[in-house]
């Protein structure tokens, strides 16, 4: 099973944080480029937030979104953990790569 | 940190290297349509869990290997239908009077009994093969002194042949004695 972070609101509401491949598709369509992870900390982290609630919730308003991402305490750990999730294994080309080639 | 993990497959592309991506939207592009040969739907490609692939890779593996199976079966069939058909009456071979039963009477896994012994059922399936074997074998042997006999007449008729054209050439055209 892909991993998923839980993340509970003020209110009680849950939020089931993940990756599919169309919401990484989304997030490149929008310009999401990981490469400048160093020099845009915020917008980076703000991308794989919004890219990681699409999965289970496209149809969160950018209030909501804006909302829930105001109410992260430790940014440093959530950034830790949705770079994580980005970079789970099945996400990574060269394993899906050498996959194909092999059929 | 998140970082540009498609460099990984920097390659180079051209033949026999793998395709080069700038994106992941690029690569999912590429693979999708693999997936979608082993029955996985659009939507489970994009939408589903990022895991799902391995499933349907391990379904499409186990899926060659059934029809691999069926085939050979098929080849057992087709060879106990020609050794009843070209066994010779004194090593008679008769086609199976009902499915060969794949899944065994005994343990799938041993071919002995509990005291050690080999089982019937494998007793059985070995003497059906051995007797399939032996009736192709004679068929092949009898078709080898056949092409043999066949070789030796006209071998013995071109011989004759030759023979009489000497003599021919010698005695000017009139065959003696």
């Amino acid at each position: 099973m892909a991993k998923e972070i839980i993340l509970t609101d003020e209110k009680g509401n849950e939020y089931t944080l993940k990756f599919t491949r169309r919401s990484i598709k989304r997030m490149e369509q929008k310009g999401f480029d990981p490469s400048v992870a160093e020099k845009q900390p915020m917008n980076t982290m703000y991308a794989l937030f919004e890219g990681a609630l699409y999965a289970a919730h496209p149809d969160l308003a950018r209030e909501q979104i804006d909302e829930l991402f105001e109410g992260l305490d430790d940014l440093n750990a959530w950034m830790d953990d949705l770079s994580e999730l980005y970079q789970d294994k099945y996400t990574t080309s060269a394993g899906e790569l050498k996959r194909t080639k092999n059929w | 940190m998140v970082s540009g993990s498609l460099s990984e497959t920097g390659r180079g592309g051209g033949k026999g290297r793998l395709p080069r991506f700038s994106t992941y939207t690029e690569l999912y592009n590429y693979i999708c349509p693999y997936y979608m040969a082993m029955g996985m739907t659009y939507d489970q490609f994009w939408d589903g869990d990022l895991d799902m692939v391995d499933t349907f890779r391990t379904y499409d593996r186990l899926r060659h290997q059934r029809e691999n199976e069926n085939a050979w079966l098929t080849g057992i069939y087709y060879m106990s239908a020609l050794s009843a058909v070209m066994s010779t009456k004194g090593e008679k071979h008769s086609y199976p009077s009902e499915p060969l039963d794949i899944y065994g009477k005994a343990d799938v896994e041993q071919n002995t009994d509990e005291d050690g012994q080999e089982s019937e059922y494998n007793k059985d399936e070995r003497n059906l093969y051995d007797k399939m074997k032996i009736a192709m074998e004679v068929f092949a042997t009898n078709i080898n002194i056949q092409k043999d006999r066949e070789a030796k007449a006209k071998a013995d008729a071109e011989r004759i042949l030759s023979h009489q054209a000497t003599q021919t050439e010698q005695t000017g055209g009139e065959i003696v004695g």
